[in-house]
């Protein structure tokens, strides 16, 4: 690790409260968002869906639409002539071919079939219900399960099966432990659902010049160029990639989906402004589910419920997988998280993600975390119950203490830091007591029964992006540039959907070079703008972002303190920045002003030492060193720049009349090493336990056996304040010795743990009756179900 | 999620609604607070030519309590009634609160609820249990449609072509009546997963009239007669209320949908019925 993570100097804002730089404008309804943004000229599309889960396209009749007054255009894929499918840089997975428009076969209801271009979305509705698109239906694939039958209906027909992948590693060793011990097996699965952003998906292509410009609302402004490159008969440096106002990513964002490349298509063929707003009904069945895993937990186990051994196979339900980058990769985090913070040596692990006629998965928050921790942290509660241990007890006999760090996990995850076993205590501490107070306030009520649930674990965070899509690996980038006046531009790769990420970059920005933040410009989100950098996933933006903020910042800093050791005569090593103004250490005065410095850098150069080139300006990229990006031999790789933990604990009533789960305490102990913006990690602590809590107790995404969405905006019960508990959140700092100023990320950690803590806390409140709890969502009727 | 086109106008008299509905027969449609109506023309299940916004109409607003209980106009909003209250008529009062959120109900009108006839909506339970009378006024005068006639499957009335419905009568009740209004809805606000609504009278500690509906259990609320039956004269001890909630259970033929099973409609309406009953019983 270089020394140039330091910030330089004494922090000022970092680790302080710093308002977020947004609120104003969003809280104002200030923020310009996609769906704001009306250049002259502009036409809209309304895309024409298939209703049908799994047919053959054999015939489109678009004329009657094409006459629509105000109609300009109708397309089809057969349009497409000029644009190439979606690559797919992995080599150990299937292709599906992905195509902006279904060519001959639809794979799910809701795949894009048609485009109607219209004045405006209302004359481009009512001219897409006039697009006739015959179908001779096929079969539809709707559950993981019956993809993986062996008879099953392909999607693919060019696939000899619907595995997009299947990777069956060696399990030999752990097989042997299995023969020779007590062994318990369990399956769990996590239903599915998704990101449920405020504003959804949006995309504008504008011609300028020649050069396309797509506004959108993608998480990541360089990728989703160059893969416009791949795609459309355009060179990169034709394209230029914006993203402005986002109202919430969620990982939802990250793909580079059919309609931003048909707006850009459409827009340079008319050459008049293209403009997609996605409505909450596509929302649902377009835009990437998440989930949808099956875990089958195999374990030896000791006299004293210790797991000795695991053979672990994780399959998910790709749905029909047609999204680029690919959604397969949830599947191995999940495998990599497999033993959670816990000393488990021996632990095999078997992925498969299969195709099915659903709608495509693809990422959001917590990114195969969750299914891993629910799966795990029930087992062990399971496990306990078999073997007649304390719960607590089991978990303290084999979690990782201090001084097992750092630890290196059975999936190759490096443990370098935490506070599993200290977070994990002070949970109990906490859960315990809330637990006594809620027993004796209901425990005379005939219709309730209460429960604590724990959970703890690690999590992944700062990951390569090559696991998605084996093309992008882990770098970020910065350019910082003093202007004349002392103000400072900075530039990043990274992208802010509204978790602060402009925020944090002016706080490092300013601390690392000693300027007032309000001197400090933003710039973020423009492939014009910005330097080639990766955006926003995996909780990295802080980490890596942060790191090349760190190294750009040091390179101007030295040259700072070159130029005002030449203009104050005084030796550079002793002269500190402070608010913009550089002086010797101790002595106040004399000084020199950045101003003085950046005008001196590029204007009055005559000024400057013998010999220094102009300019006060540097770019940096930081990939951090032990992040890998392929695995070793044996399937074992630190994917990740850091691991974040937590522990949680719920305490829950259950009404035993309507089977209603009610959160009467969540209790989190959070661990991100160093704290950037503290409210800033509340919120996304806050909202990261609603999703959590969401997917578990109320937002289900059904089909029916057609494969036919079953779920619409109404009944996807997003929770809402009322529903959301207010959590007791304690912070833990164990700084990473690997990452820049011991950061890790921290936008999963809330998301992760609830289905896990709540399941365990369920099982606990209704064990008179020995419930069965292996499957999220714990909707009431499921729970009612348990009940006699 | 655009409506398809349509034409609208916002007639100041009932009279003049009146014609405009007569004029365009069944391509048209009363908008009252849109609560309903425009999320059904913004995902194109209705496709009316034109809209008649009844919300102009002083006639339709007014909101008086006379010998035989509250007469509310037909789009004086669910807010108005919860926020004025609506003395001798216990039910109602305790069903405002459930009928979504409040910006719902600042704009959602008491007839509209009812003239839109959602199985899980509160409204036409509460008319059902109460026994309410429905006004519905037309170009040939106006006629009155008891409650059990009212409802005629789900988000169906018997309104006739060219008809609106113009107030709605709520008896009000002897104080002796104790109600309860109980339903289970997975959020804050969400359409009820099952719902119980109880108006029963006592003399000495007995049943002398119970009035019990279940909602959101089929095409429209129900009385549950059986389950009525099984209180009747009885004290509502724990064999009563076991009693009861059984025959509610068994009398009543629910739905499946993603929110739950049939069974588990049966389960709680049983829940929600005992509950009810505990909480009216003197
Ligand atoms: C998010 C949300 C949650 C909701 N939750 C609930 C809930 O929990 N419980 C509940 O009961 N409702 C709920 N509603 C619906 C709400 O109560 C509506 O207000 C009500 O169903 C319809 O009333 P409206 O005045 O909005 O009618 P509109 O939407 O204007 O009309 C509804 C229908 O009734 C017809 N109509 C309206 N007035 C008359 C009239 N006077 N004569 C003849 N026909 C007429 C219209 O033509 C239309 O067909 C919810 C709505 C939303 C958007």
């Amino acid at each position: 690790m270089p020394d140039t993570f330091e910030l330089g100097g004494r922090p000022v804002y970092t680790g302080a409260h710093v308002t977020r730089r947004q609120d104003d404008a969003l809280l104002s309804g200030q923020g310009t968002y996609v769906a704001d943004l009306r250049p002259s000229g502009m036409a809209e599309v309304a895309v024409v869906r298939s209703p049908v889960a799994h047919g053959r396209i054999t015939a489109i009749r678009t004329a009657e639409a094409a006459a629509v007054d105000g109609v300009i255009e109708v397309i089809t894929a057969a349009d497409l002539t000029d644009v190439a499918p979606y690559p797919n840089f992995a080599a150990y997975t299937q292709t599906p071919g992905t195509f902006p428009l279904a060519q001959d076969k639809v794979r799910y209801a809701g795949s894009p079939v048609a485009v109607v271009l219209a004045e405006n979305r209302y004359i481009a509705e009512d001219a897409a219900e006039l697009v006739e698109v015959d179908y001779d239906e096929l079969p539809a694939v709707t559950s993981l399960e019956a993809a993986l039958e062996p008879d099953s209906p392909r999607l693919f027909e060019d696939w000899s099966n619907n595995r997009l992948l299947d990777l069956q590693p060696d399990d030999s060793e752990v097989a042997a432990i299995l023969a020779s011990n007590r062994v318990l097996r369990r399956r769990y699965k996590m239903g599915r659902h998704t990101a449920m952003p405020m504003e959804t998906r949006a995309a504008l292509a504008e011609v300028h010049n020649g050069r396309l410009h797509l506004w959108c609302t993608n998480q990541h402004a360089h990728i989703a160029r160059t893969t416009l490159s791949y795609v459309l008969p355009l060179a990169e440096r034709d394209i230029r990639v914006v993203i402005p106002y986002v109202g919430g990513g969620f990982g939802l964002k990250q793909h580079l989906y059919p309609e931003d490349v048909l707006v850009s298509w459409l827009a340079l063929r008319h050459g008049r402004p293209v403009r997609f707003v996605e409505d909450r009904a596509e929302h649902m069945i377009a835009a990437a589910h998440a989930r949808d895993h099956m875990i089958d937990i195999e374990a030896a186990i000791a006299d004293d419920g210790r797991i000795l051994a695991m053979r672990v196979q994780v399959v998910q339900d790709l749905g029909s997988a047609e999204i680029f980058p690919g959604a397969w990769c949830p599947a191995l985090t999940t495998a990599a998280h497999m033993t959670g913070p816990y000393d488990i040596r021996d632990c095999v692990v078997s992925v498969a993600a299969v195709t099915t006629n659903k709608t495509p998965g693809g990422s959001y928050r917590g990114f195969g975390v969750p299914e891993a921790v629910f799966a795990l942290e029930r087992f062990i509660d399971e496990i306990a119950d078999e073997v007649g241990v304390d719960r607590l007890d089991l978990r303290r006999s084999m979690l990782l203490q201090p001084a097992d760090l750092p630890y290196t996990t059975a999936s190759g995850a490096l443990l370098d830091s935490g506070s599993f076993a200290e977070s994990f205590e002070r949970v109990v501490e906490l859960g315990e007591h809330a637990y006594r107070q809620a027993d004796a306030q209901y425990r005379s009520d005939p219709d309730s029964r209460v429960g604590v649930g724990y959970a703890v674990l690690f999590e992944g965070v700062s990951p390569t992006h090559h696991g998605a899509s084996a093309h992008w690996m882990g770098h970020e980038s910065c350019t910082i540039e003093v202007q004349p006046d002392g103000g400072v531009r900075v530039a990043s790769g990274v992208t802010d959907q509204g978790q602060g990420t402009t925020t944090f970059v002016a706080t490092l920005t300013a601390d690392a070079l000693g300027v007032e933040i309000e001197t400090v410009r933003v710039e973020l989100a423009d492939s014009d703008a910005t330097p080639y950098g990766l955006g926003a996933f995996g909780s990295r933006q802080a980490v890596i972002g942060g790191g090349a903020i760190l190294l750009a910042a040091a390179e101007v800093r030295g040259k700072v303190k070159k130029i005002a050791a030449h203009m104050l005569e005084a030796p550079t090593d002793d002269l500190v920045i402070e608010a913009g103004r550089v002086h010797v250490a101790g002595s106040p005065a004399p000084a020199v002003t950045m101003a003085e410095i950046a005008t001196t850098a590029v204007i009055r150069t005559i000024d400057l030492p013998p010999g220094m080139e102009p300019g006060l300006e540097a770019t940096a990229r930081y990939e951090p060193e032990l992040m890998e990006h392929t695995p070793d031999t044996k399937g074992r790789i630190n994917a990740n720049a850091a691991y974040a933990n937590a522990a949680h604990a719920a305490v829950i009533r259950v009404d035993l009349g309507t089977g209603e789960i009610e959160i009467l305490d969540y209790i989190l102990a959070h661990d991100c090493g160093t704290v950037i913006n503290p409210p800033i990690v509340d919120g996304q602590i806050w909202g990261g336990i609603a999703q959590g809590l969401g997917g578990t107790l109320y937002e289900d995404l059904c089909f029916n056996d057609l494969g036919q969405p079953q779920t619409a905006f109404m009944d996807y019960l997003v929770p809402s304040a009322i529903e959301m508990p207010d959590p007791v959140i304690e912070h833990f700092e164990s700084p990473s010795p690997n990452t820049p100023l011991g950061m890790k990320g921290v936008g999963e950690g809330g998301t992760v743990g609830p289905a896990a803590a709540i399941g365990n806390a369920l099982a606990q409140a209704l064990a008179e009756f020995s419930p069965q709890i292996h499957e999220t969502p714990l909707s009431p009727a499921v729970v009612r179900a348990m009940i006699p | 999620m655009k409506p398809p086109p349509f034409a609208y106008c916002r007639p100041h008299s009932l009279d003049e609604a009146l014609e405009f509905l007569a004029e365009h027969g069944d391509e048209a449609r009363p908008l009252a607070g849109g609560q309903s109506l425009v999320p059904m023309l913004n995902h194109r299940l209705a496709r009316p030519a034109v809209l008649v916004d009844i919300g102009a109409i002083g006639d339709l607003q007014r909101m008086d309590r006379n010998e035989s209980g509250w007469v509310i106009g037909a789009t004086v909003t669910q807010r108005r009634v919860e926020r004025d209250g609506t003395e001798g008529c216990d039910l109602l009062r305790l069903a405002m609160p459930f009928i979504g959120h409040r910006q719902i109900r600042a704009r959602g009108t008491v007839g509209g609820s009812i003239a839109h006839a959602d199985p899980a909506a509160e409204l036409p339970a509460v008319a059902l249990t109460l026994g309410a009378t429905m006004v519905a006024a037309s170009p040939d005068g106006e006629r009155e449609i008891p409650a059990a006639a009212f409802f005629a499957g789900p988000y169906m009335n018997s309104l006739e072509d060219g008809e609106v419905l113009s107030h709605v009568i709520f008896p009000t009740v002897p104080p002796t009546t104790r109600c309860s209004f109980r339903e289970f809805a997975r959020r804050k606000g969400d359409f009820a997963v099952a719902g119980v609504a109880a108006a029963v009278d006592f003399e000495d500690g007995s049943v002398t009239a119970a009035s019990l509906t279940a909602f959101a259990v089929g095409a429209n609320p129900v009385r549950l007669t059986s389950a009525e039956a099984a209180v009747a004269g009885r004290h509502l001890d724990e064999a009563a209320l076991t009693d009861s909630a059984e025959a509610a259970a068994a009398e009543i033929e629910p739905w499946d949908d993603i929110h739950g099973s049939s069974q588990y409609r049966r389960q709680l309406v049983a829940a929600l019925l005992r509950r009810a009953l505990q909480e009216v019983a003197p």
